[in-house]
């Protein structure tokens, strides 16, 4: 499921404890941007209308190429496999950040693989459905008490919504999977 | 997933890929039709959350997946608390709460296959809710962009987010059971 060919920053995936560390750095980057953009009180972007920039590059960069699973190229092999490639004549994957020896053929997922992705998935999805409705119960809290915040509240929790819901399945799987050996 | 269905005591071939589409589509055409009534009144505050309500007694009647009740096996493949008798009023007169025996516990466990099959369900739903969130992403920087859009549909921000957590935390609560009841092939009729 993790393609230790993906090199991001020049670094190996192989041993667990690079793949957490990672991970801690993708959300702690999503967590960096969510609070230069709310303390920047004056911004355009605030008072509810930071997703415009936030999201998508979250959903769009960071995804895709630090943790993977959406598309070719990051460390979590595509979920959906790869059907469409930009390059047919040339055979190696390139990536935004760091270097990739795998190949087009190393990204089709096994029978092993596609369990592990659809028991990920059921992880993942379990955690989301109470995450929304935990927000939605804040949410009516938050707007009950101050009705002027919840939009604020509002946006920040879609925010951490369509960030867990795109990019969990990946962290959890760059987080339990045990140490494994490099890929000639 | 189980092949009948137990309403108020009455019970209910589900065998059937028709049948459980047809429920599949009326329950979401009713809490559809539930969300119509309540938007208009509300602006679903405050009776919005008769919506959670509504989805939790349809999955206990219907569903299941999140409940020990319904079609679909509990996910978490735990039985609930071993009762020996039924509740004593409501649940014994509309028998909706039939006793939970010992030999019951098959019921409620999910063999290798329909484990497979739940996580299967899951992994779809969890497309289409990425999917959902990622077009409702999409509209909210189009009314960001336009902000003659700000006042369509009539309604403020606030109870935009609300409406949005509200048809998420539905969809989470049901798509996979769904999913699973839509898909599931005609169930062979076992030998008495």
């Amino acid at each position: 499921m993790i393609s230790t060919a993906v090199r991001p920053f020049g670094l190996s995936l192989a041993l667990r404890t690079t793949r957490r560390w990672l991970v801690v750095g993708y959300w702690l980057l999503a967590a960096l941007l969510f609070v230069l953009v709310e303390l920047d009180e004056g911004s355009a972007l605030h008072r509810g209308r930071w997703i415009l920039p936030l999201l998508p590059l979250q959903v769009l960069i960071f995804v895709p190429v630090l943790l993977g699973g959406v598309k070719v190229g990051g460390p979590v092999k595509p979920f959906r496999g790869a059907h469409w490639v930009p390059l047919p004549d040339r055979e190696e994957i390139h990536t935004l950040f760091g270097k990739s020896d795998a190949t087009i053929q190393d990204v089709d997922l096994d029978e092993r693989e596609t369990l592990q992705r659809d028991r990920v998935h059921f992880f993942a999805y379990t955690a989301a459905r109470w995450m929304a409705i935990g927000l939605l119960a804040i949410f009516c809290l938050v707007a009950a008490w101050n009705p002027a915040w919840s939009v604020r509240f509002g946006s920040a929790s879609f925010y951490l919504l369509v960030l867990t819901l795109w990019s969990l399945p990946q962290s959890i799987l760059l987080w339990t999977e045990p140490d494994m050996e490099v890929a000639e | 997933m189980r092949a009948e269905l137990i309403l108020f005591g009455k019970r209910i071939d589900m065998a059937q890929r028709a049948r459980r589409r047809a429920l599949v589509i009326a329950l979401y055409a009713g809490l559809i039709a539930l969300m119509a009534i309540l938007w208009p009144t509300t602006h679903l505050r405050g009776t919005g959350g008769y919506m959670l309500y509504a989805v939790i007694a349809v999955c206990w009647l219907f569903l299941g997946g999140i409940t020990p009740r319904g079609l679909v096996k509990p996910f978490n493949g735990k039985a609930p608390r071993m009762q020996t008798k039924t509740n004593p009023f409501i649940g014994l007169r509309l028998q909706v709460f039939p006793p939970i025996l010992p030999g019951d516990e098959g019921e409620f466990r999910n063999d290798e296959r329909e484990l497979h099959q739940r996580d299967r369900a899951h992994y779809q739903a969890y497309q289409g809710v990425g999917m959902a969130v990622a077009v409702v992403m999409v509209l909210a920087m189009i009314r960001s962009m336009k902000p003659e859009w700000r006042t369509w549909p009539g309604v403020g921000s606030d109870e935009l987010y609300f409406g949005i957590f509200l048809g998420l935390a539905v969809l989470m609560m049901t798509l996979p059971q769904a999913i699973l009841l839509w898909t599931e092939p005609d169930m062979e009729e076992f030998p008495e």
